[in-house]
Parts: structure tokens; C-alpha cells; sequence
């Protein structure tokens, strides 16, 4: 695993955005401690207040403590962020390797599959998986995960058809070893960078779509805290409240500019070859 | 020409398949929606005798598979069925719809290039001096703001600095131009942000990647001027990836759409499909998604077309 700092020496920005993360991260499991509100505690007399000392970031039409719904909702696009990354490198790096590894009619119909899945906006694949689901948070990570399938999937693909061709994995068959040990130990640990990079660009996109599916009223319900559905809720007041929905922006902007960052700072250390992007 | 043409033919072929399949998946994953379209369609108000007669005229209690090959051979012939709860056919629907989503995108591409080319020829000449720098800036923040965000924040600000707010509805841009315009600036904004963002950080890596080859050295050293080599050698060169990236990014686009009628309150296909999948008007939500599938395959295509003009290296098989 590259440590922060290795990539702090070869490029600061990406180290930069790594460190934000990191407290983001933080500060997500830390968010009790952070604030002395809940995030669905309402103070009806304090509702629509501007930011002041008690209210730092304000608060919106049910008097809630916009600070602490941007802190607890943290918690919530990081969690739906990684879970949903997480599903889509899982089923994509396994699908991915078999494809790559047995090629033939298995690979034909996988790969036929993705870009069926491919030839769909994302967001409306999501949507259409939410809609069948159900909106709640599990249904919402499991619906932004299948349209990183077959992102995944490619690439693992694409990794394993170069590797397979190597003459340790030529070596390891002819010491005897089977398909289970030859893809698990030797092919799998010479794809991982580049889906290690992917993996990080993509949690900034997942949090893009948690944040628009619980816009739209179709990710995280209320009262629960979601970034999206803040903005949701907040945009037919911001006449009067501004701050309902400046903070929420700022605080989706500032989390996927820093994933951003990372993950263009760990492609150019892990994968310069990828590099295509200033 | 004839190349292109079988190439065309080939492509277009190829939809079908793409499209028989999409249509399928949706399908079959509305049929696993939890409530009974007959149900739906009657309100609280009707009987189990009443639904289960709609279910039998609806074809409903047939199997899965013979609903969709009904659904298919219906939607080939212009016939998408009618929605369950406004009772109106879904192609009509779609057809008064399209317009407003198809306006939307387009404007929205247009002014991400318009914007986006420029910005990463500028940012890739002044490499690493300060305009470059607010260049890139501009473009991090532009990929990492939701468009929906994008559109409330421009709400906010017009109407608090100007007192503005965009007119509401819709009219025709060929009928109607400036209020046309008026209506769409904010929300082709929104849409297009991320776009020009991304389409100016390709063109400044594309720029820069092209302008170390040897046929630039080249150009310089006979004597050309900066002007020519920047734009007939090195733009044409540097506009594939470009080119790829806007293809990729137009199926962004038309998913974004469905946000952006949302906040913008815009009557297109995207609000359409929303209002579909809220209400679990199954007829609706298949007709959006055939219109965006079909929409999405054709762009890519076109995408794929165009590729022969700014390249003639690039040969169709």
C-alpha cells in the first residue's frame, strides 16, 4: 500500500487532497464529539437562523444545527462512497479476472453484459435499481455499486489479457499450479494499481450520485442526514436561508476535489502510464 | 465515403441488439417493483374484480416474457402504451417532451466546447504560470460541484444580485428565441459546467502531450508561425481524446438532464421518468428509457463518425 508520504514527495497536491480526506474521515467518526446537537434535533425557535457562535453554519426551516447535519452527513456519503466502491471493485476484479483468465465464450458473455450496462447513463442505471429496490441507504450503495461494474470490470479485464501472457505465470503453470492459485497469487496482486487508482476517482463520482439520488428524493430518506437531500430540502428557502444550501454544496465540493486530488496524485505515482489529465 | 457509409450501416445495426437488451434488463427489473400496475391504475376506489379485468386487458397476467415481446412489437410501431395515471400515451408524451431535453443537452454540449476548447489551449500555452493555474482551479471546482448544486447556486445568485430569476415553462427556440434562451441559460449552465470542465483539462493534457512531438519541432523549425502550428497542427492532433471524452460525457449529460429539469422545473423526458418512477407508471418509465437508450447509442455513433473527419488516419472496419 503507498504511504501518504511517498506520495507526498512525488506530488504534494495529491498528498494534499489525501490529508483532506484523512480528515474527513476523522472527522466523520468523530462527529459526536464534534458538535453538542443531534442531526435531527429540532429547535423550532432557532429555525432559518443565520450562522452565529451557537449556529455556526446556521440553521434550516425545522431549527436543526446545519453544522452538525454537514458532520453526521459526512458519515453517510464516506460510507455510501467506499461500500458502493467496494461492491463495484469486488464484483468488477472478479468478473474482470474470470473473463481475462478463461477468455472464450465466458469472457463473450461477460463483457457482452457490461456493455449493456455501459451503453446506460449511470445515474439513470441507479435510478432504475433504486426505483426496483427501494430508496434507503443499503438499496443506495447497492445501486451506485452495479454502475461501477462494469467500469471494474474492464479494467481488471484489460490488466489480466497482459498479465496472463507473462512468463511467471507461464512458470507457475509449468510447476504445476492450479487456475485458483495462479489467478489469486500471481495475477491478481500485478492488476491492482490501476484499479486502486480507478477506485479512488471513483469514490468522488459515488459521492456525486448519492448526492444526486438523495436530491432527487430517491437515495437517503429524511430526517436521516444526507448532503443531497440538505439541498433538497433547503433550495425552496434560500431566499430567506442562503446558508442551507452554501454549506452543503461547499461541503460536496470540498470532499470530491479532494478525492479528485487523490486520486490523481496516486495515478501518478502507482500508474503514470494512465496519466491523462492535467 | 463508401467505407463510412457500410461503417454507419454496421454501427446502427449494432444498436438494435444493444438497445433489445437494455429494454430487456428494464423490463424485467420493473416487474420486480413492489405494487400492482392495475392497482395503481384504478386508485383506492377500484375492486379485486376490476382489477383483475384491467390486468387481463392490460395483458398483465401474461408471462413475462410475452409482455415484452407485446411491449416490443407495440413500441416498434410508435405505439409506447399509455400511462397509467394521466391515461395519456406515452409517445405523445414523449414526443411534446423531447424537444426540451433534446435543446437542453445540445446547448449544453455547445457551450461546454465553446468554453472548454479555448480555456485548455490558453491553459496548455501559459503552462504553469498563474492563468493556467486559475484555469485549472476553475476546472477542479467545475468536476467537483454537482450540477444540481451548480443550478441552485446560480438561482441564488441572479436572484439575489439581479433580483432575476429565469422565466418558467418552455418555449420552442426556433418560435420563441430570446425567452427560449432566457429560460435555458441557467439550467445549460448547470449542465454544461462539469462538462467544460472536464473537456478544458483534456484539451490542456492532450495540448501538452502533442506539443513535445517531433512533427511541432518540425512545423517550428520551417518557419511557421505559432498561430498555424498551435491550431492546424497541434489542435487536430490533440482533439481525439477530446473528442472521446465529449462522447463519453454526452450519456453524463443526458442523465444530468434529469436533475436539471428538476431544478429548473423544465417539462422534459428526464422529468418525465421521474415523475414515472415515483408513481410506478411502469409504460412511462420504459418509454424514457427507450428514448435515452437510443438517444445515448446514436451519440455515441456519431461520436465515433466524427472521429474521420479530424482524423483521416483512423480507418472504419
Amino acid at each position: 500500500m503507498v504511504n501518504l508520504l511517498r506520495l507526498a514527495r512525488k506530488n504534494w497536491i495529491g498528498a494534499v487532497g489525501g490529508l483532506i480526506v484523512l480528515i474527513l474521515i476523522i472527522i466523520a467518526i468523530i462527529a459526536p464529539i464534534l458538535t453538542p446537537y443531534s442531526p435531527t434535533e429540532m429547535n423550532v425557535i432557532d429555525r432559518n437562523s443565520p450562522p452565529s457562535r451557537d449556529y455556526i453554519f446556521g440553521t434550516d426551516r425545522f431549527g436543526r444545527d446545519q453544522f452538525t447535519r454537514i458532520v453526521y452527513g459526512a458519515r453517510v456519503s464516506l460510507q455510501v462512497g467506499m461500500i458502493s466502491v467496494g461492491i463495484g471493485v469486488l464484483s468488477g476484479l472478479l468478473l474482470g479476472l474470470l473473463a481475462g483468465y478463461y477468455r472464450g465464450i465466458l469472457d463473450s458473455i461477460i463483457m457482452r453484459f457490461m456493455d449493456l450496462l455501459l451503453s446506460f447513463p449511470a445515474i439513470l442505471l441507479a435510478l432504475v435499481v433504486i426505483t426496483v429496490l427501494g430508496p434507503d441507504l443499503t438499496n443506495t450503495m447497492i445501486a451506485i455499486g452495479i454502475t461501477y461494474i462494469p467500469v471494474f470490470t474492464r479494467i481488471a479485464r484489460g490488466s489480466v489479457l497482459s498479465v496472463r501472457e507473462d512468463e511467471f505465470i507461464l512458470a507457475g503453470r509449468a510447476i504445476g499450479l492450479n487456475d485458483w492459485r495462479l489467478i489469486t497469487r500471481h495475477i491478481m496482486p500485478n492488476i491492482l494499481a490501476p484499479i486502486i487508482v480507478q477506485a479512488s476517482l471513483a469514490l468522488a463520482g459515488a459521492i456525486l450520485t448519492e448526492a444526486a439520488l438523495s436530491f432527487l428524493g430517491l437515495g437517503i430518506q429524511p430526517p436521516a442526514p444526507s448532503w443531497g437531500a440538505m439541498l433538497n430540502e433547503s433550495r425552496r428557502y434560500m431566499e430567506i436561508a442562503p446558508w442551507t444550501v452554501i454549506f452543503p454544496s461547499l461541503a460536496i465540493m470540498l470532499t470530491v476535489i479532494s478525492f479528485n486530488l487523490f486520486g490523481d496524485g496516486l495515478r501518478d505515482v502507482l500508474d503514470p502510464k494512465l496519466q491523462n489529465s492535467g | 465515403m463508401i467505407y463510412i457509409r457500410t461503417y454507419i450501416i454496421k454501427r446502427l445495426l449494432g444498436l438494435i441488439p444493444l438497445v433489445l437488451g437494455i429494454t430487456f434488463l428494464v423490463f424485467i427489473a420493473i416487474n420486480f417493483i413492489p405494487g400492482d400496475p392495475a392497482r395503481i391504475m384504478l386508485g383506492v376506489e377500484g375492486t379485486e374484480a376490476m382489477a383483475e379485468q384491467v390486468r387481463q386487458e392490460m395483458g398483465l397476467d401474461q408471462p413475462l416474457l410475452i409482455r415484452y415481446f407485446n411491449w416490443l412489437s407495440q413500441a416498434v410501431r410508435g405505439d409506447l402504451g399509455y400511462s397509467l395515471l394521466t391515461r395519456r400515451s406515452v409517445s405523445y408524451e414523449l414526443a411534446r417532451r423531447f424537444p426540451v431535453t433534446f435543446q437542453l443537452t445540445l446547448l449544453g454540449v455547445l457551450f461546454s466546447v465553446i468554453i472548454a476548447l479555448p480555456l485548455g489551449i490558453i491553459s496548455a500555452i501559459n503552462r504553469d504560470n498563474i492563468l493556467d493555474f486559475f484555469i485549472r482551479v476553475f476546472s477542479l471546482i467545475g468536476i467537483s460541484l454537482p450540477n444540481f448544486a451548480i443550478g441552485i447556486l446560480l438561482i441564488l445568485f441572479f436572484s439575489r444580485s439581479f433580483n432575476w430569476t429565469p422565466p418558467a415553462g418552455f418555449v420552442n427556440i426556433w418560435a420563441q428565441p430570446t425567452r427560449a434562451l432566457l429560460i435555458l441559460v441557467l439550467p445549460v449552465l448547470s449542465l454544461g459546467a462539469s462538462l467544460a470542465a472536464s473537456v478544458s483539462r483534456m484539451t490542456r493534457s492532450s495540448m501538452l502531450e502533442v506539443l513535445k512531438k517531433d512533427f511541432i519541432r518540425t512545423a517550428r523549425s520551417k518557419g511557421l508561425k505559432e498561430r498555424v502550428v498551435l491550431f492546424n497542427h497541434a489542435l487536430k492532433n490533440a482533439l481525439i481524446p477530446v473528442l472521446t471524452l465529449i462522447g463519453l460525457q454526452i450519456g453524463y449529460l443526458l442523465g444530468g438532464t434529469v436533475i436539471i429539469e428538476e431544478v429548473f422545473s423544465l417539462p422534459g423526458i428526464g422529468r418525465l421518468l421521474l415523475t414515472g418512477i415515483h408513481n410506478r407508471d411502469y409504460p412511462v418509465v420504459m418509454g424514457c428509457i427507450l428514448v435515452i437508450a437510443i438517444s445515448f447509442a446514436i451519440i455515441n455513433t456519431m461520436v465515433d463518425i466524427t472521429y474521420s473527419f479530424i482524423d483521416p488516419r483512423i480507418k472504419y472496419d
